[in-house]
């Protein structure tokens, strides 16, 4: 019994999650607060969870670990950073929306009111159809590179992003909290979203309690964000078109035999996975407070990738389960391991722990048996 | 080569002395671990390990053997040229420090320099003045410093004719 | 057509490179003997890292991102000798040594790794390139000065135990390429002494229109050249022709009684090492060790300019290795004042030589991958063209 369950599980995960379980236990006694500890790792698994869940569709459909979610991360910065730079303008057109259309619930006192929120719809709705863009064309391409999806993804991931340095000194931005003061244009490096949607999930129903005995913070509005992202995967991936990703993933041959086009399923997942990462990556800043560009999103593939695989993942078959328990052990972990041995040893080991257990965690899963007919 | 050999046994020979054991004993003991080692892991019988593994050993010792012997000649040593009054010897008025035929140090009374060398022994040339800047004399020796780091060099104990004019660094 | 399309196909990346440096050339304003003098420091200084590529290609392993192994097992031998005191040649010797049986060990996991990986090798060496990094990290930053000793106060950090971020190797700086110091000069005549920087240098020949002086790492070149000849011969070796057969089809080698795995290993092994030795010439030119970064850009420069040349993932000659470091340093050289004299911002040269590096290898596997596919394709279709035929 228990070892069928080691044997399911995998060794690694059973050790990373007795180690995070020693953490938590070893927390208070080191004089790190559980609850804190735990709101943070909660905070953590909200802001990284939608990213995460990019993962599902590219996995199902056979194309491997999205080491490309650079590309999608991309396609959510243009988003976000297009949703400042036109707030106003947004925000005018959509109350002169309401008085052309007699609509008198959309009136400038709501907009005013709502600004926040409204500004953060319009990342996402701006952010979607360039990442559904971007996705069909990565979906075209690694339909031609079949066997060999994974790195590839990484280098497009890659060059994306440092096509992207460019991109921002050149792209005509003018807003003045986005731009270099001195120079007038050029995107910064972090860009504040303070003022625009800063918090407006973590923040909107937020169980925040600060008493001197419990410090506890639940940022419900983006876990409940997370939980909506989640089930319309899982419902999606229940779907006629679901299915037939997925059989598309387990056995292409048998796909193609019983009539599934499978090129097409796959570019449907690549975008669909393209799509996820760019509204991850608007929730992961909302929360986090500032838009990283330039080599911001250049690793933030490993962490995403790092943590499926930690929930039970493996290269060809993920599911939500996956995606919960792995962002909830790995962001723990990523929490925790500072804060308590920091305070033991009196040093900052987290980065070189976060190098070993996700890169550890990819190469197990890739080193392992694949089920035959991939 | 036999400076050399004594320079290595010096830096294993305290600890054997520590453990009371010769250098052979030494030698055997490293042998018969090495063959349980593999005896353990792989199954090797001791014929077979004498046979099958001597020449890697060999190989492993020669090169272990070079890489004492790069460190020997390469090392770098930093010299601590003092002229500070030790016991009975009085600080030199002036005297020019050159080493490996080097740039020349001066050095007052009570003045501390330091020149670097690469390898273990270098030529030290002192040329000695008296107050009205006459020279009175010029030493030159070589001196070994070995496998050890830094060293210093009590000049008025050179000049004074001693041979223990080596001290240990001031670090 | 294929012809057509084959020829393109493996000599692109080259004619664009030349092309985008014909361009650039003339914009940077830079002189003929600074370019010359930069280029001919950079190929001392890179392509013994790029050459410790080839074996793997020839083994059929695509491209060995775990090269990084074999320059953190290099660096570890230049962080002790550093701490010993070591200089010069012997230093550098020292390093090596020391540094050799870490590469041998992690080349021999690496190899192992890649075996339960056949495939994916280039995706999972490039992941073993940041566990590694994980695992360096910790010993240089937590294990040297409180497990390893380290004694040297200016290599450890303040707190007592962890390596400085930045380590100064003066004492071996340049040591290979100033072993036999000569220059090629405009001025004086060839077969004479001309003192440069102090150092007499024999002048090994005249160019008429050059101005200047320029120095040339000639022990280094002497070395590469070594390894070239070992390259040559060692294709030619039982084990170079296992490699080969093994780069050819695993299937066909194994049931020729080829040991794939064994072999496999012993290619990665040998690339580790070298790696190494690369990363400690690498090192002694710089001057300084970034502790914590300059094994980073070691794996995606090397293969970036290995590409550039116009290898592939399958196939890589010398010859590559010589087009790739010349084209892709002169577009480091020129880039950012290319960039700069153009737009007006050195900033856009630079990300477009990282722009360019990652996209020359991602079109290049892009490349391989599609056109291994449409053999595959092809194979196929012509096999059931001829069971249709029968």
């Amino acid at each position: 019994m228990i070892r069928r369950f080691i044997q399911n599980a995998g060794w690694p995960r059973i050790i990373i999650a007795l180690f995070l379980l020693g953490l938590f236990i070893a927390a208070p006694f080191v004089g790190v607060r559980v609850d804190t500890s735990l709101s943070n790792t909660l905070v953590r698994f909200g802001m990284n969870g939608v990213m995460v869940l990019a993962m599902i569709p590219m996995v199902q459909a056979g194309c491997g670990l999205n080491f490309g979610l650079p590309l999608g991360i991309i396609a959510g910065l243009l988003g976000a950073t297009l949703s400042i730079e036109w707030n106003t303008e947004i925000l005018a057109w959509l109350s002169g929306l309401g008085t052309q259309y007699k609509i008198s619930w959309l009136n400038d006192m709501f907009v005013t009111a709502w600004r926040e929120p409204l500004g953060f719809a319009s990342a996402i709705i701006i952010a979607v159809p360039i990442a559904a863009i971007l996705g069909w064309f990565y979906g075209k391409l690694l339909n031609r590179v079949k066997g060999d999806e994974m790195m590839i993804a990484t280098y497009v991931g890659f060059s994306s992003v440092s096509f992207m340095c460019i991109a921002w000194l050149l792209l005509p931005y003018k807003h003045p909290t986005m731009v270099w003061g001195y120079a007038g244009k050029g995107l910064r490096t972090t860009i504040s979203v303070e003022g625009y949607w800063l918090h407006v999930l973590s923040d909107s129903l937020a169980l925040n309690i600060q008493t001197d005995d419990i410090h506890l913070y639940i940022p419900t509005g983006m876990l409940i964000f997370f939980a909506v992202m989640a089930v319309l995967v899982w419902i999606f991936m229940r779907t006629k078109t679901g299915t037939a990703m997925t059989a598309v993933g387990s056995n292409p041959e048998f796909a193609r035999a019983s009539g599934v086009n499978v090129d097409h399923m796959r570019t449907v997942a690549v975008m669909m996975s393209t799509i996820l990462g760019a509204v991850g990556i608007i929730v992961y800043e909302q929360s986090f407070g500032f838009i990283q560009l330039y080599m911001g999103p250049f690793y933030m593939a490993l962490p995403a990738v790092a943590s499926i695989l930690l929930g039970g993942a493996s290269v060809n078959k993920a599911g939500i389960l996956n995606v919960i328990v792995g962002t909830f052990l790995f962001q723990g972990i990523l929490t925790m391991t500072p804060s308590v041995i920091n305070s033991y040893l009196q040093t900052d080991m987290s980065e070189v722990i976060r190098l070993i257990v996700s890169n550890g965690m990819i190469l197990y899963a890739l080193t392992r048996k694949v089920r035959a007919g991939r | 080569m036999t400076e050399i050999l004594n320079e290595y046994a010096g830096l294993v020979m305290p600890y054997l002395e520590a453990w009371g054991i010769s250098l052979c004993q030494a030698g055997l003991i490293a042998l018969v671990v090495v063959w349980l080692l593999l005896y353990v892991l792989r199954g090797v019988s001791f014929f077979r390990f004498l046979m099958r593994w001597y020449q890697r050993l060999i190989v492993v010792c020669g090169l272990a053997a070079l890489g004492f012997w790069l460190f020997y000649i390469g090392r770098e040593h930093q010299i601590f040229l003092d002229n500070k009054a030790v016991n009975d010897y009085k600080p030199l008025e002036q005297v020019n420090v050159s080493i490996n035929g080097g740039e020349a140090a001066e050095l007052m009374p009570r003045d501390r320099d330091m020149r670097k060398t690469v390898g273990p022994e270098f030529e030290i040339k002192a040329e000695i003045f008296d107050d009205k800047g006459g020279i009175v004399n010029t030493i030159t020796r070589r001196v070994v410093v070995g496998c050890s780091k830094d060293i210093m060099i009590s000049l008025p104990i050179l000049a004074g004719g001693s041979e223990d004019f080596v001290m240990p660094s001031p670090r | 057509m294929r012809k057509i399309f084959d020829l393109v196909a493996n000599n692109a990346v080259p004619a664009v490179f030349i092309i985008i440096s014909a361009f650039a050339i003339p914009l940077s304003g830079y002189s003929a003997s600074y370019l010359i003098q930069e280029l001919l420091t950079r190929i001392g200084r890179n392509s013994f890292l790029i050459l410790s590529l080839l074996i793997p290609i020839m083994a059929g392993m695509g491209l060995n991102f775990g090269m990084v192994l074999g320059a953190m097992a290099g660096q570890i031998g230049l962080l002790f000798i550093c701490d010993w005191g070591v200089v010069g040649i012997p230093g550098m010797v020292l390093a090596c040594l020391i540094g050799t049986p870490i590469a041998i060990v992690l080349g021999i996991f690496c190899g192992h790794v890649l075996n339960r990986a056949k495939g994916r090798e280039m995706v999972t060496s490039y992941i073993l390139g940041f566990f590694i990094n994980g695992v360096y990290q910790m010993t240089v930053l937590y294990l040297m000065g409180w497990v390893i000793p380290i004694t040297n106060p200016a290599l450890l950090l303040s707190r007592g135990y962890g390596v400085r971020n930045a380590v100064s190797l003066l004492g071996i700086r340049g040591v290979l390429d100033n072993l036999i110091p000569t220059i090629i000069t405009g001025t004086q005549g060839a077969g004479q002494f001309l003192s440069v920087n102090g150092a007499k240098s024999y002048i090994l020949m005249q160019i008429p229109f050059l101005e200047g002086a320029i120095r040339i790492p000639l022990a280094t070149l002497v070395v590469i050249a070594l390894f070239c000849v070992f390259i040559v011969w060692f294709r030619k070796t039982k084990l170079g022709q296992d490699m080969r057969a093994i780069g050819q089809s695993q299937s066909v080698a194994d049931s020729s009684g080829i040991p794939v795995n064994r072999t496999r290993i012993i290619a990665i092994v040998i690339s580790t090492v070298l790696a190494c030795y690369g990363q400690i010439i690498y090192l002694q030119n710089m001057g300084t060790l970034n502790t914590y970064n300059s094994h980073d850009q070691t794996g995606m420069f090397s293969i970036a300019a290995l590409l550039i040349g116009g290898a592939s993932v399958s196939r890589a000659t010398i010859a590559n290795v010589f087009a790739g470091v010349i084209l892709f340093h002169l577009m480091f050289i020129v880039a950012p004042v290319a960039g700069k004299n153009l737009i007006g911002d050195a900033q856009i040269g630079e990300y477009f030589r990282v722009f360019v590096s990652y996209g020359i290898i991602a079109i290049s596997l892009v490349l391989h991958a599609w056109r291994r596919n449409r053999e595959r394709e092809a194979a196929r279709r012509s096999l059931r063209g001829n069971k249709g035929g029968e």
